[in-house]
């Protein structure tokens, strides 16, 4: 084991330094070699990221050398456990954007493109080899063709493909990791770090209601882990809220109750903040970033065309909020009672 | 090959930047047309600029550097396979092992950020995100990627024309037909097949569907060139679509029969099958008929030609196996394949002698005889009401086609007396002259009669004089009917045990060798499914294509 964890130790020093000054001192033969420690440690992951005892001795040899590099070398990116399942890739494109690198060793890099005639073979391109880029970058961009594609989607509730995609991948990942035991916290800390590199909640709800909606499996392990999860991340929670489009907020709540009463809190709240404008006889928002009247009245609008058991639900709750609030059957006066009203309109 | 001209590369420069990156349906058709002729222009480009430096190389061709680093910010272009390896290869043919200007170096920095944006997901996305997350390398992580795509859409493309739904709503054809143009670069890519098959055999369920001329040529090379596999409704789907397509898949078929005998020879079966004609063919009746109408024209216009009647029988038989092996309840009556042949011949031929028992071999063979005879002679007198013998010809190609029968009534004739082998010698007469009629076709059954006795004698006596072996070997180079009699002599060879070697003896010339080869493959083909090949009978196949190969390779074996 500590030879093991000696290695890991020194491949992720190899990549440090492919991103260095230092690098201008390596021949082809270094390359090669540095390839073969890269491929070695992606092994080493594949093993054994799952099995907690070795994982946290992995993670404690690699939180190490980050450390001691950090020191090293300014400007130094901690390297995360997961990163090592990438560790070629991580080099090659480290060694791409480094204005040092010898000339022969990007040379070297350009051979990774291999010829069409040699990697074109269709038992090649199945038998996927670790320097087939270019089945890479035709993957990656048959993925771009194929997603922007309009073909009409009822079901998707205006997911997009790639979100939908992006939502099964990540289930997939969860699956993985817990079909092994005692991974609970490493899945969890798995979705933290993919929130914080995700660019944003925007990107991030999209992906997560995909995933949640994700086909209708028997076995919806990941998918409760996931709820799970969310509600220790409120925050995501009400961006989703905030964000989805409602038909897909519909139906995320008809197929996850935590959702539903989230979002319906939501909903309540944003509504009772809005004010009546007496002038102009409409509801306007206190502020101009809360969520206004339109768009409260369209989510729940979605919610109630949905149909049993949700539009009942919905009725009765709207019920007890109009006779908390006076029971009024005059405009302006409770927002209950307009949004009530838009119901009959809406069923009539 | 020549450099391409300045007026080539701004032909394709306005192309590339109309092209854009490829977003609209529009830009999509346009690149579909082009792919073929981007991929030369690039391989010609390539070989420019592995002989110039960069710096002249900016000189001689002062777009090319925009040229190359527009299509790889176009996804189109780099979903092709051998495009996207031709571009890359010309980036880095830009690239300056000793950078001596500001240019120089300049381009260096421009093609290793182009080759970063081409293989990293950009910091900060939910690509990028997801790939850290994944615990696998990108490239494993971007063909599950694209395997879930492919799934998302070949549902998407299936339902969207279930009956139900399509009763309801509009067609969806439009959109159909841009996946169909999207796909055009994809066809290679093993992870898009489910989406080909979709789009295939989406056609069958929806009879307005459209999709895309190039799509469909794509398609049938790549199958052709085995870089595509299909499930097999695909397949008929397609040639159900596309006849040139089912046409192409014949040609290509006879194409690696007749170019290459020899290797072929011996897996014939295997060939035929591999090809998944017969299959098809079983499945549905039309394709069937376009196939042998492809093989009618090609025996008409090699008439002589065994190798061509060896894969026609062959495929006859896989046929009719692929047809026996499907549901009773699915299958179509086998009358329905073969609409112009007289149906009292058609039961009779389309039996295989391993299902008649031996006994009555020579009764069966001799009744086909007798009515393909009498046939020919009805066939004579409608002919001259000037009416066409189209029944006679049918009758005459469903006999090429169970070449089986006809091999038979050879076999029959080394142990039958001379009363008995005049139908089996009119079988025989038919099937190598269908097209000699009245005193020629009588001339022809006399010749052949006579050549049977003279083998008859020299394979039983004892000794053989070699004025009789001269004679013989005149016989088989000058005859006109130089096939009927190799077909009696190989017979003669393989069922008269004794005199193997005599056969050996008389085939002496390259032509006849070569004829005799493909007449034993198929004699094995028959007697092997027939389960009559036992020991002594494959030792002397055996023996006699031996004695066939050319005179070194049997010297060495």
């Amino acid at each position: 084991m500590e030879a093991i964890l000696k290695n890991l130790g020194n491949t992720v020093e190899v990549l440090a330094v492919s991103q260095t000054v230092f690098v201008n001192e390596w021949d082809n033969q270094t390359v090669v070699r540095a390839f073969q420690w890269a491929r070695y440690c992606e092994q080493v992951y594949t093993r054994f990221h799952t099995t907690p005892s070795i994982r946290a001795a992995l993670e404690t040899r690699l939180n190490q050398t980050n450390e001691r590099l950090a020191e090293t070398f300014s400007g130094y990116r901690f390297l995360t456990l997961s990163d090592l399942a990438q560790c070629q890739h991580r080099l090659f494109a480290g060694l791409l954007r480094n204005p040092v690198v010898p000339l022969s060793v990007i040379k070297s890099l350009f051979d990774k493109f291999p010829s069409f005639e040699d990697g074109g073979s269709p038992d090649e391109q199945s038998n996927e080899t670790d320097s087939d880029l270019i089945g890479f970058i035709r993957r990656r961009s048959a993925c771009d063709i194929l997603c922007s594609l309009a073909v009409e989607r009822k079901e998707s509730c205006g997911l997009s493909r790639a979100s939908q995609v992006q939502g099964k991948l990540l289930l997939q990942r969860i699956e993985a990791v817990q079909c092994r035991p005692d991974n609970d916290s490493y899945a969890r800390t798995l979705l933290d770090s993919f929130l914080q590199d995700s660019g944003g909640l925007g990107n991030f709800s999209e992906v997560i209601a995909a995933a949640l909606l994700s086909g209708y499996r028997e076995d919806a392990t990941a998918q409760d882990f996931l709820l799970n999860w969310l509600q220790g991340h409120r925050d995501v929670l009400h961006s989703m809220c905030q964000s989805l489009q409602p038909a897909l907020c519909t139906k995320l709540s008809q197929q996850c109750p935590t959702f539903k009463l989230i979002y319906w809190d939501s909903l309540k709240k944003w509504a009772s903040s809005l004010e009546y404008n007496v002038s102009d006889q409409v509801w306007v928002q206190k502020c101009s970033n809360a969520v206004s009247f339109k768009s409260v009245a369209d989510r729940v609008k979605s919610l109630w065309s949905s149909g049993s058991p949700l539009k009942e639900e919905m009725e009765k709750d709207l019920e007890v909020l109009k006779q908390t609030d006076g029971d009024f059957e005059v405009h302006g006066l409770s927002v209950w009672t307009d949004l009530e009203e838009l119901h009959y309109i809406f069923n009539d | 090959m020549t450099a391409p001209s300045e007026l080539q590369l701004s032909f394709w420069m306005d192309k590339a930047v109309k092209w854009g990156q490829a977003t609209t349906p529009s830009a999509q058709q346009d690149m579909s047309k082009h792919l073929g002729s981007l991929r030369s222009f690039l391989q010609q480009l390539l070989h420019t600029l592995q002989l110039t430096v960069t710096s002249s190389a900016v000189k001689s061709l002062p777009f090319v550097g925009q040229f190359l680093g527009r299509l790889c910010w176009n996804p189109y272009v780099t979903a092709d396979g051998e495009s996207c390896s031709l571009l890359l290869q010309c980036v880095c043919c830009l690239y300056s092992a000793e950078p001596r200007n500001a240019l120089e170096q300049r381009a260096n920095d421009w093609i290793r950020n182009l080759l970063c944006h081409l293989t990293s997901a950009e910091e900060g996305g939910v690509i990028y995100a997801l790939e850290r997350f994944a615990g696998i390398a990108p490239h494993h992580c971007s063909s599950q990627a694209l395997q879930k795509m492919v799934a998302l859409l070949t549902e998407e493309v299936s339902v969207s024309c279930s009956p139900a739904v399509h009763s309801l709503d509009r067609c969806l054809c439009d959109s159909i037909h841009a996946v169909s143009v999207a796909c055009v670069p994809l066809i290679t890519c093993p992870e898009a097949a489910p989406l080909i098959g979709a789009l295939l055999k989406r056609r069958i369920s929806c009879g307005c569907s459209h999709l895309s001329e190039e799509f469909i040529e794509a398609v049938s090379t790549a199958l052709l060139s085995k870089t595509l596999v299909l499930e097999d409704m695909a397949v008929i789907a397609l040639w159900c679509h596309s006849l040139s397509s089912l046409e192409g898949a014949v040609l290509s078929l006879l194409e690696s029969v007749l170019s290459d005998p020899g290797a072929v020879l011996q897996r014939l079966e295997e060939v035929v099958s591999s090809s998944f004609l017969p299959k098809a063919s079983a499945q549905h009746c039309c394709i069937f008929l376009i196939v042998n109408d492809v093989f009618r024209n090609v025996l008409m216009a090699m008439e002589e030609n065994v190798a061509v009647g060896a894969l026609i029988q062959v495929f006859t038989s896989c046929f009719l196996r692929s047809h026996s092996a499907q549901k009773q309840q699915e299958r179509l009556p086998l009358r329905a394949f073969f609409p112009h042949v007289p149906q009292n011949l058609l039961t009779p031929l389309l039996t295989e002698p391993s299902e008649v028992p031996r006994q009555a071999w020579l009764e069966h063979v001799s009744w086909i005889g007798r009515l393909l005879h009498s046939m020919s002679r009805e066939a004579d007198q409608v002919e001259e009401k000037g009416d066409s013998p189209r029944a006679l010809f049918e009758a005459w190609f469903l006999l090429a086609q169970r070449g089986h029968w006809v091999d038979v009534a050879a076999e029959l004739l080394v142990s039958v007396d001379a009363e008995q082998s005049e139908p089996l010698l009119c079988l025989l007469t038919f099937y190598h002259h269908p097209t000699d009629r009245g005193h020629q076709s009588s001339q022809q059954i006399m010749a052949a009669r006579e050549a049977w006795g003279r083998m008859r004698i020299l394979f039983l006596a004892h000794t053989l004089p070699p004025e009789r072996l001269s004679s013989m070997n005149k016989l088989l180079s000058s005859a006109t009917s130089a096939n009927l009699l190799l077909r009696l002599l190989l017979s003669f060879a393989i069922f008269c045990p004794a005199f193997t070697s005599t056969a050996v003896k008389v085939l002496t010339q390259a032509e006849l060798k070569r004829r005799a080869e493909w007449l034993l493959a198929s004699a094995w083909h028959r007697l092997s499914r027939g389960g009559a090949l036992d020991a002594a009978l494959q030792d002397r196949l055996r023996a006699l294509q031996d004695s066939l190969l050319p005179e070194h390779i049997s010297r060495c074996t």
